[in-house]
């Protein structure tokens, strides 16, 4: 028998997962639109949670962008 | 040996990670321990100087970084008018961040009251912080348990603007055109809670109320020659919001594409008023004006 919860989690992004368990995530990419899309694609995982954003970033040795997702609280 | 500043930090408690962290990307940290005082002088004193007593006692933290990556989980933090539990103390001069319990090291709650986010043209972002400290100071028992950060990323002001709306009803599409700087600043009121029913001699404070205001500077264009892309608000359009004197609907965030104009995500937004437009025509020099706005309402952190 399969446990549905089990099974739900195993699903979910690595980043959703992170921003569920810390209540933020700070997501990475080579490019502005490349972070872009991933934080579009962790909120509309996130469901009708509500998530913000920071100001997007660049590491200064590595030159990736960085932007972090907060889950507010209802 | 001296205690360098790069090992004096401010750390607050983060409950999710039941750790405290160091508060990321600092620059300064200052603390402030003030006593308040009052004359008790009678004429039983002798000699000319006064011998004032001790009535309540206050403290203060203030932090300036250059992490603006946690601007909406701050915005929030203010909104929720809980205070921080927060500490200064020595850390390791191995990551700088373990804390060490120096013997001066001190814990206490405290309300962030005011914070600062400043988003201008070719310059890193910054934000500064202040904490106000709300009863008693402990000292440390153990070496707190601290959560390590990691190393953060900077932002240039140029990708985060300021958006404006003509009304207050439409969702702000129009960057300010040839923007210079721009900051947000959020202020909570605390007023004094305390009682004969607090122990000891500290001040204790409650929020009562939030504000915010914005500013921005932009050069005065004679012709905004940008025609690709998103369209922006002119000095002209802003003094016809100024003439209407109507509260707008406004936005701050993240841009990309062509001329840094097109949003890619909201980091807060809401509705404001004009304080004031002053417009510069220095002699041979380039004109620009500034514009503060007062917070209409609360601010809404993401979209």
């Amino acid at each position: 028998m399969s446990n549905k919860k089990t099974d739900e989690q195993t699903q979910q992004s690595p980043e959703l997962v992170q921003l569920l368990t810390n209540g933020n995530v700070t997501l990475t990419a080579e490019t502005r639109e490349e972070l872009q899309a991933k934080a579009e694609a962790v909120a509309a995982e996130a469901g009708d949670k509500i998530v913000a954003v920071g100001a997007v970033g660049q590491d200064r040795e590595t030159g990736d962008f960085t932007l972090r997702l907060d889950i507010l609280n209802n | 040996m001296t205690l360098k500043g790069q090992n004096f930090r401010i750390l607050t408690f983060d409950a999710t990670a039941n750790k405290f962290k160091c508060i990321g990307m600092a620059t300064n940290c200052t603390v402030s321990l003030n006593t308040n005082t009052e004359s008790a002088d009678t004429k039983d004193d002798t000699g000319m100087a006064s011998k004032p007593t001790v009535t309540s006692k206050s403290w203060s933290v203030s932090v300036e970084s250059l992490s603006v990556a946690d601007v909406a989980a701050m915005l929030t933090a203010i909104k929720s008018l809980t205070p921080f539990t927060l500490l200064w103390d020595e850390t390791s001069t191995s990551d700088n961040q373990t804390a060490q319990k120096a013997t001066f090291a001190r814990k206490g709650q405290a309300y962030l009251n005011d914070a600062t986010f400043t988003f201008n043209d070719r310059a890193n972002a910054t934000k500064s912080l202040q904490f106000s400290g709300s009863g008693a100071l402990e000292t440390l028992a153990t070496a707190p348990s601290v959560e390590t950060i990691s190393a953060g990323s900077y932002t240039k002001g140029q990708y985060v603007r300021f958006f404006l709306s003509s009304d207050n009803s439409n969702t702000p599409s129009r960057v300010i055109a040839g923007a210079l700087q721009l900051s947000l600043h959020v202020s909570m009121t605390l007023e004094s809670a305390t009682t004969k029913d607090t122990p000891g001699d500290w001040d204790v404070q409650e929020p009562t109320a939030l504000n915010y205001d914005i500013s921005t500077s932009a050069l005065i264009r004679a012709n905004d020659t940008i025609t690709s892309g998103v369209q922006a608000q002119t000095l002209a359009d802003l003094e016809s919001i100024y003439e209407a004197s109507s509260p707008v609907k406004w936005l701050i965030g993240n841009v990309s594409g062509d001329n840094q104009r097109t949003l890619s995500s909201t980091i807060v937004s809401g509705s404001c008023i004009v304080a004031s437009l002053t417009l510069n025509g220095p002699n041979r020099q380039n004109a620009d004006y500034s514009a503060s706005f007062t917070g209409w309402g609360d601010y809404t952190v993401a979209a």
